[in-house]
């Protein structure tokens, strides 16, 4: 059992604890303002309520420390000495030994606080005796000299330990700008503190012949309980507005003047708020209409003699303080939770009454007055769950402040001087995901610091400041948190990151040199990748960015990176803005509900016959914009009846896990619902499948599927973490996607998957042959003719058809064919330039690789079809036979594609093995028309474009684009870099009509 | 705006509110008044029938107190309403605007 003394302890160490950060953080800032009177006063003060607490339980190591910190602490308050970066230093040491004494007070004693209590010392000691103020003589500063200052005011507020500030105003921007009057605005001062004395400026107003100035300059000396930091917010100032006045100047000051004499009933006032305080007793001197000072004063004043009205008294002081109270996570987390229960309460009320209204009729009146209470409760309840999700959030500003201390020690121990800026520190976040970020950005910063920016000397030569910027934003972005780490340093290299890539092993160099720049940023999200040249105790252990990436991902997060070679580096992270309440899909198996996370879900798909399921080695398949994805079935997984089954039943949610992408299908999707996480019994808590449960508007309970845990295992083996980092965003590796399959011979043949409209399992009797050709009637559509490759190409003899084959369905080439593949054996990726044209040469092959382990024969679908005797109507006009082509692609097998498709149309086909190496062919050489891919290393077909049409001499050249990728994003790209038609890769007929249309035009 | 010159004391008195969107008629009404007057001694702002004045009429109130400081005469405001007092008061400009304790209302 916790005693109370105990529990006395643990707040001591809470509240010490967060005081010592606050030390921390000022101590940092006090380096770059040494004078900033506010900020020495908060040191003070931190430093003091250790002290005193920590007095209070005998913890005599604390008390001890922090009391000679205190003392140097006093000397710089007071001005006698001015804080330099050997004192910073020895005062964050001290902060560093008390946060470890005060983590565990039992053992405080047994750290040893000798060196910096002696250096602390040695400090008193050096500093020279005060010499008293001379008597008599004014020792108030001269920003205080405008004031006319009544001492028993200050008196008082020092007496209660009061602040005392000057504010200063601006009557207009600071006051009726915001739809105040002046009067209200004091009213809500006084509401908050005493004010002493007000002082206007009216030496900067001319006479009447100058025009009049738009603003009234206003100052005024105030007293108040309210730290700065919550006087600023309350009265929307700027720092620059408020300053804290030292109270020891107004101790020394009081010494001078003379103290009243307590019944003095005509004492001068500065002012009429004082006046109504002091005067409050006598009816005769309050003019109506002023409002009533605190109750405290009007409540001493007799009944009948009080003038105050009804009306006054509704103006009367207005509390505007925001109180704050400490509150424990478990009760916040439990409050969550019954407001949960009340959500569900609510719609069970809300279905009872519609359901009696249904019963009832609408002749029934007796129940509106019900259902006007039911909606209201209703309403409460919404805006009661709101406010308790609002209490968990937190400032970033709290994490956010760490970093000062963390840059400023890395830049000592680097030898680098590094600003940190931080902005958007107001911006609030579940205080779950500030904990979770804490990691991940003190290794964003640590990086930037270390990796990221130049030391000095380097930077000088660069032309930069010696002094490196480090800058962290919060803000808020659609419905997210976005925070940015982003430093002015030396940039990434892509063709560093390469080489460190494949020097690890990560890539080979063929893969490398096919990257991308933004693709070779991403690198650094790689296990075990490190760009540090030296590994450092800082950082460069070759562990962080891929923890970072895997916590943020963990969070609900996405990370991003940009960098510009030389300028500096972004890594941008967005966030939801809690984990308690999260957007999800609901939907449904049979009976039960399910939800689904928003942020992992990428779009919805129904199958059908446009678009089935394949079965691909012992997995089904789903093709989506010439990706093949897996699809796990949701009633298979949890051993539901399966509703499912049918492939063109339901519909597949298509899913992002980290970089896989996957499909599940359910049988039905419901409505997307912003949902309360509420975290599993114990029974379902060793489930890998579900990551929480939830109420749904009906008052159903669902759960909430855990992807990643249901992706587990069920997923087709990924390639390295790398190459999957890689493969995100490389529409390449689609475009080289192959499918493997036998036509009952041994050899192995493999199609590219744009070339494959669909695979269908036939039985083969339904193949019939008439006049020596196969044939095969479909319900729906032409009769395709279907051709055996044993037939056509150079492979073993086949012996007959079994039972059940598959036809493969070609697309892209406009005509009813079908090819036989006996057996379907997956779908792999081709590496770009293991394409051998040499060692096979025949009509409808392309030429042969080493896939899986076999050598494969790669077709050529066309000269397949033409070697079958299927003519594919190409329009070449005549003219074609003069034409000089260019084609730029970085692909061995497409560049082997458009040899054979359009070597035979045209009159000269160069083909360039990237945009570099094209825009050399077009320096030397004439070409009529220019092919060109999109992706390629070194020069992509974006950038090649822009050249060209740059280029006096080319700037007319007619330019075909010919990707894999088929989004409005790359049109919209090639327009604007002067592409004239935009074609799908392996299309030879839309290639050919392109080439005809771009000369018509020319 | 009525301005009456009575031994020597030019007594103007507003006719309602000093506020932004009348102050620049008023300074042109004021310095035709106070020019036509150059024998006037003391600068009397009659404030009774102005129940509210904002900052640019607090400008107006405060150019015509240094006008007259220009000119080398006495300037006092007189019957200003509650709120007018009190805001004159809260700025500590009571007692230069010459405000005496006779004026309350």
């Amino acid at each position: 059992m916790i005693t109370e003394e105990q529990e006395m302890l643990g707040l001591f160490v809470q509240e010490a604890g967060e005081h010592l950060e606050t030390l921390e953080n000022d101590l940092v800032s006090l380096e770059a303002s040494p004078r900033d009177s506010a900020l020495l006063n908060r040191l003070f003060r931190a430093i003091h309520s250790v002290k005193g607490t920590a007095g209070f339980f005998g913890l005599t190591a604390i008390t001890d420390l922090a009391h000679v910190m205190e003392s140097v602490m006093a000397l710089l308050r007071d001005a006698r000495m001015e804080a330099n970066p050997a004192l910073i230093n020895l005062f964050l040491a001290g902060t560093d030994k008390l946060k470890a004494m005060v983590a565990d007070p039992g053992r405080a004693a047994e750290i040893s606080t000798e060196n910096e209590r002696l250096a602390l010392h040695a400090l008193l000691h050096r500093e020279p005796p005060v010499a008293p103020a001379p008597a008599g003589e004014p020792a108030l500063p001269l920003y205080l000299s405008a004031f006319r200052i009544d001492p028993e005011l200050v008196r008082d507020a020092l007496r209660h330990g009061r602040n005392i500030y000057v504010v200063q105003i601006r009557l207009r921007a600071d006051i009726e700008v915001h739809g105040h009057t002046i009067l209200d605005y004091f009213r809500d001062v006084e509401s908050l503190g005493t004010l002493i004395a007000s002082a206007t400026d009216t030496d900067s107003v001319g006479g009447l012949v100058e025009a009049l100035p738009v603003e009234v300059k206003c100052s005024f000396l105030f007293s108040t309980a309210m730290e700065p930091d919550l006087l600023l917010a309350a009265f929307s100032l700027s720092e620059k507005q408020l300053t804290q006045v030292p109270v020891e100047l107004f101790r020394t000051w009081l010494k001078t003047q003379p103290k009243l004499v307590p019944a003095a009933p005509a004492r001068p006032v500065p002012n009429d708020a004082v006046a109504v305080v002091t005067l409050a007793p006598s009816a005769a001197v309050i003019p109506a209409g002023i409002p009533a000072q605190p109750a405290a004063v009007t409540a001493s004043a007799p009944p009948e003699a009080a003038p105050v009205s009804a009306s006054t008294l509704a103006v009367a002081p207005r509390a505007k303080t925001e109180e704050t109270v400490r509150i424990s996570v478990t009760l916040l987390d439990g409050l969550m939770n019954l407001a949960g229960e009340m959500v569900l309460g609510r719609n069970q009320l809300l279905r009872v009454a519609s359901a009696n209204r249904d019963i009832a009729g609408p002749a029934s009146s007796g129940l509106d007055g019900l259902n006007a209470i039911v909606q209201g409760i209703s309403s409460v309840t919404t805006d009661l769950q709101r406010t308790i999700m609002r209490a968990r959030l937190q400032p970033v500003g709290s994490l956010f402040g760490k970093f000062h201390r963390v840059v400023r020690d890395l830049g000592q121990k680097l030898g680098k001087d590094i600003h940190l800026e931080t902005v958007g520190d107001d911006v609030e976040l579940d205080r779950t995901l500030i904990e979770g970020l804490s990691d991940p950005l003190t290794h964003l910063v640590r990086n930037c610091a270390d990796h990221g920016l130049e030391p000095p000397e380097e930077r000088t030569r660069a032309g930069k400041t010696p002094g490196g910027r480090v800058r962290i934003t919060a803000a808020h972005l659609a419905g997210l948190v976005q925070i940015e780490v982003r430093d002015d340093g030396r940039g990434l290299d892509p063709a560093k990151l390469k080489s460190k890539a494949v020097e690890k092993g990560l890539l080979t160099p063929d893969q490398a040199a096919r990257l991308g720049e933004a693709e070779s940023w991403q690198l650094i999200f790689a296990p075990g990748f490190s760009t540090a040249a030296v590994v450092s105790d800082v950082s460069g252990r070759g562990v962080g960015m891929d923890v970072v990436k895997t916590n943020i991902e963990r969070l609900g997060g996405r990370v991003e990176i940009h960098s510009v070679l030389g300028q500096g580096t972004a890594v941008i992270i967005r966030l939801p803005l809690t984990l308690a309440i999260i957007p999800a899909l609901v939907v449904g198996c049979g009976e039960r509900r399910f939800a689904v996370p928003q942020i992992n879900l990428l779009e919805i798909v129904r199958p059908g016959p446009d678009r089935p399921l394949e079965n691909f080695g012992g997995a089904r398949i789903i093709r989506l914009r010439e990706e093949l994805l897996p699809v796990l079935n949701l009633s298979t997984l949890l051993g539901l009846p399966d509703h499912a089954t049918a492939d063109s039943a339901g519909f597949v949610l298509i899913l992002k896990l980290d970089e896989r992408r996957f499909g599940l299908q359910v049988q039905s999707v419901a409505d997307t619902e912003e949902i309360v996480v509420k975290p599993l019994g114990r029974h379902l808590k060793s489930t890998p499948l579900y990551s929480g449960a939830t109420l749904l508007g009906q008052g159903e309970i669902a759960l909430i599927l855990d992807l990643a845990g249901i992706a587990a295992g069920r997923l087709p083996p990924e390639s390295s973490s790398a190459q999957r980092t890689l493969t995100r965003d490389s529409a390449l590796v689609a475009s080289e996607r192959v499918l493997l399959f036998r036509d009952g011979t041994p050899e192995t043949f493999a199609l590219h998957i744009a070339n494959i409209g669909r695979i269908e399992k036939i039985t083969s009797s339904r193949i019939e042959r008439i006049g020596g050709q196969d044939f095969l009637r479909q319900k729906d559509g032409p009769t395709l003719r279907v051709i055996r490759l044993q037939t056509h190409l150079p492979v073993t003899a086949a012996p007959p058809l079994p039972e059940e084959i598959h036809v493969i369905v070609p697309r892209l080439v406009h005509h009813a064919v079908a090819l036989v593949a006996e057996t379907i054996l997956d779908a792999c990726d081709l590496p770009t330039d293991s394409l051998d044209t040499d060692s096979l040469r025949a009509p409808g092959v392309l030429g042969t690789a080493s896939l899986q382990g076999r050598l494969t024969l790669i077709l050529d679908l066309y000269g397949l079809l033409r070697t079958a005797g299927i003519e594919v109507a190409v329009p070449a006009p005549a003219r074609f036979a003069k034409l000089r082509v260019l084609v730029a692609e970085d692909t061995a097998f497409f560049r082997e594609a458009v040899r054979r498709g359009l070597g035979d149309l045209v009159g000269t086909l160069d083909i360039a093995r990237d945009g570099e190496e094209a825009w050399q062919r077009l320096q030397a050489a004439t070409y009529d028309v220019l092919i060109t891919d999109l992706e390629m290393p070194r020069l992509n077909g974006f950038d090649l474009a822009a050249r060209v049409r740059a280029d006096p001499g080319l700037k007319t050249l007619p330019i075909i684009a010919l990707s894999a990728r088929d989004n409005a994003d790359f049109h919209e790209r090639a327009r604007l870099a002067g592409i004239n038609r935009y074609e799908t890769k392996l299309d030879r007929e839309r290639l050919c009509l392109a080439l005809a249309e771009v000369l018509e035009t020319r | 705006m009525k301005a009456t010159l009575t031994a020597s004391n030019l007594r103007i008195v507003f006719d309602g509110d000093l506020l932004s969107t009348n102050v620049a008629a008023l300074r042109t009404e004021l310095l035709a008044h106070i020019q036509n007057h150059p024998e006037a001694s003391t600068i009397i702002a009659d404030l009774s029938r102005a129940s509210f004045v904002d900052s640019q009429g607090l400008n107006l109130i405060i150019a015509l107190f240094r006008e007259s400081e220009r000119r080398k005469v006495t300037f006092r405001v007189e019957n200003p309403g509650p709120e007018v007092r009190r805001l004159l008061t809260l700025l500590n400009l009571n007692e230069r605007l010459g405000i005496a304790a006779s004026s309350l209302p």
